[in-house]
């Protein structure tokens, strides 16, 4: 924490060194949530540059009272929302329009994945599903907080939740009987 | 159901996620940053250490000259007086008066107050009569300095300014020079003066003074300072600066903006608030990026008091009414209220807010009052140009300017948004016309750039900056 503290100091002062050096220790966590969020590596690495220059220029709005890596995955978070709202490529699944696509389940299937094979799945959900259900179990946010966040009501937020949830569990499912990593895009 | 096992194994399994970033990243990171500072009040300082350091030099330079041609002066002078004080030989105040009329470097002039040269004293002054141009700018600092005062109740003192000391310390402030001179007081012993026989070309009652002995040259070395009369004779007649405050009106016209800093040209509304506010989004889709102010007009006028420090520093305050504006690109107006969160605890109730787009120009308007505190200093005794700069103090009474809420893609406004005092930056240039006539006044140029952020740090930060042409008349002096 300490090390943080004067990390941040460092770095208001704009001294390179101690930017790079901050760089450095949250890049490659921070890829990962950007991953998470996006299609692709090449899309995550947009966002976590696009990222990681919020941080330095708001670097002075972090007040010391929580993890600075907590704080750094929220302007990710914030600057992942961003892009996917501006880029037209995630623009349609953003809509929240189908909202009876994917059947609801309450099951809890084991998930005997790999941490990047499950990353995978999750990118390959639909966007607003893959928003939604980045936010609500990956990071905890509450439907309300989700709703603020995107300019939907909660409601929409936990039905698209369920309905990503469904739709994980099957693949999850289906990729134990196949036993093979497939493309489970629609 | 965010309990459930299915999400804790997410959740967990996330955490653990990593992937190694391309090394451009960084690069592109590095190169949108602002570059590193090289610490930039250090250049600041240096410069004004520098300017300083130069006015000082050039002041200084400008005494030494002068100290130096009243040096040679008085090297010519003291020279002068050695070929009229022969050594071991006893002349009269008439002899010695004649040779010195003789010389074509010095006149010789009787200061007596009293015509009556039975009173108990009087003076014979000898003053510099080849005046070269600066003997005639600096004649009221030469002019006691090149003086021989002669003094007598019941015998003559002759006191001569030596500056021969002060050649050899050119560095001295010319100023201090008469406590350091060695001024010759030959004793001369000697009757009261006889008003009867005194030289009748130089002292029209015809004195003759029979002076018995006078001090030969080797004593004029060791002769006792003798400041006593330099040195009220200088008081008496140095100008002093005019010390009473001069008043007056001032107007002024330019242009206005508002930059990030003052040598960054990044975005003002730029990440602004990306973190610290969070609001319902009008519409998420239709985001844009926001516009950057262009530069508008600012004006200011109000009434000044200005007095002199010295010869060449004033010292300027007054308060002045300053509107500076700025204008954006902007899209419809949304009547509807929004509660804007910028801190813990904080936030913002605005009725209206703006979406982004080019179908208006919106113009951002600063209502302040300024109180300035100017230095001004004149380069060039004989010119009326001068170079100004200070600090300045503002009031903020009003502004309808807009931040930006890059998270739901407004523009906004509200009086939690601005910070009241501001301390701001001048420096300029003016000259002073018409001086001499009925109706004098001042024209010139200011900039000011203001050094804190007239926006809350949550709302991004914006430096005020102006640059006007003014006008000053002066009301009373």
């Amino acid at each position: 924490m300490e090390q943080d503290q004067l990390l941040v100091k460092e770095c208001l002062k704009n001294n390179r060194a101690s930017q790079q050096q901050l760089y450095n220790r949250y890049a490659e966590v921070m890829l990962g949530v950007c991953y998470r969020y996006t299609k692709s590596l090449a899309d995550a690495e947009d966002v976590l540059q696009e990222g990681f220059i919020r941080v330095f220029k708001n670097l002075h709005q972090y007040r010391f009272d929580g993890e600075l890596g907590a704080w750094i995955r929220r302007v990710m978070i914030t600057t992942a929302l961003n892009y996917l709202k501006r880029n037209a490529k995630y623009q349609h699944d953003l809509a929240f329009e189908k909202l009876d696509m994917h059947p609801v389940t309450d099951e809890n299937p084991e998930i005997k994945l790999n941490t990047k094979e499950l990353a995978s799945l999750i990118q390959q959900l639909p966007s607003g599903y893959q928003t939604i259900f980045n936010l609500h179990a990956v990071e905890g946010y509450s439907h309300v907080e989700i709703g603020k966040l995107l300019g939907i009501t909660d409601g929409t937020s936990r039905s698209q939740y369920a309905r990503a949830r469904a739709l994980m569990i099957t693949w999850v499912k289906k990729y134990y009987s196949d036993n093979k990593m497939q493309s489970y895009a629609k | 159901m965010q309990n459930s096992e299915f999400e804790k194994t997410v959740q967990q399994k996330m955490e653990e996620l990593k992937f190694a970033p391309d090394d451009a990243v960084w690069q592109k990171v590095e190169a949108a940053l602002p570059k590193e500072k090289k610490r930039r009040w250090i250049i600041f300082l240096l410069l004004f250490a520098g300017l300083a350091a130069g006015s000082f030099l050039f002041i200084n330079q400008y005494k030494k000259d002068g100290k130096k041609n009243i040096a040679d002066n008085n090297i010519t002078k003291k020279n002068d007086l050695q070929n009229l004080i022969t050594p071991g030989k006893e002349k009269t105040v008439s002899d010695t008066v004649a040779a010195l009329k003789n010389n074509p470097l010095n006149t010789v002039s009787h200061h007596n107050k009293k015509q009556n040269l039975n009173s108990s004293s009087f003076k014979i002054k000898i003053k510099q009569a080849n005046a070269n141009s600066f003997y005639n700018e600096q004649q009221e600092d030469v002019a006691p300095k090149n003086t021989i005062h002669t003094k007598t109740k019941s015998k003559i003192n002759i006191s001569i300014k030596n500056s021969v000391p002060a050649l050899a310390n050119e560095e001295e402030d010319i100023a201090k020079q008469p406590a350091e001179v060695v001024s010759s007081t030959a004793a001369i012993n000697t009757a009261p003066p006889d008003t009867s026989s005194l030289s009748n070309q130089f002292l029209k009652n015809e004195i003759e003074v029979p002076i018995t002995k006078i001090a030969e040259p080797a004593a004029i070395t060791e002769l006792k300072k003798d400041t006593s009369l330099v040195a009220p004779f200088n008081k008496s007649e140095k100008k002093k600066p005019s010390l009473k405050w001069e008043y007056g009106i001032t107007a002024a016209a330019g242009i206005a903006t508002v930059t990030t800093s003052l040598f960054s040209k990044d975005p003002v509304f730029f990440d602004a608030n990306a973190n610290a506010i969070s609001a319902p989004p009008p519409n998420p889709q239709a985001r844009m990026q926001p516009a950057n102010p262009s530069k508008s007009g600012g004006y200011k006028f109000g009434v000044y008091a200005q007095k002199t420090i010295s010869n060449k520093w004033k010292f300027n305050t007054g308060i002045n009414y300053l509107y500076q504006s700025n204008n954006i690109k902007i899209g419809n107006r949304v009547d509807s209220s929004a509660r804007y969160n910028y801190d813990v605890n904080k936030s913002i109730a605005a009725n209206y807010f703006y979406k982004t787009g080019n179908i208006a120009s919106y113009k951002n308007k600063f209502h302040l009052v300024e109180v300035p505190f100017l230095f001004q200093y004149k380069p060039l005794k004989k010119s009326s140009v001068y170079l100004e700069t200070g600090p300045s103090l503002a009031y903020l009474v009003y502004s309808n300017a807009l931040v930006y809420n890059s998270n739901a893609s407004v523009y906004f406004t509200g009086k939690e948004v601005f910070n009241n005092l501001l301390f701001s930056f001048n420096f300029g240039a003016g000259i002073n016309l018409s001086q001499k006539s009925r109706l004098p006044f001042s024209i010139g140029y200011h900039f000011n750039y203001g050094l804190g952020s007239v926006t809350k740090k949550p709302f991004g930060n914006q430096h005020l900056v102006n640059s006007l042409l003014y006008l000053k008349i002066p009301l009373k002096k």
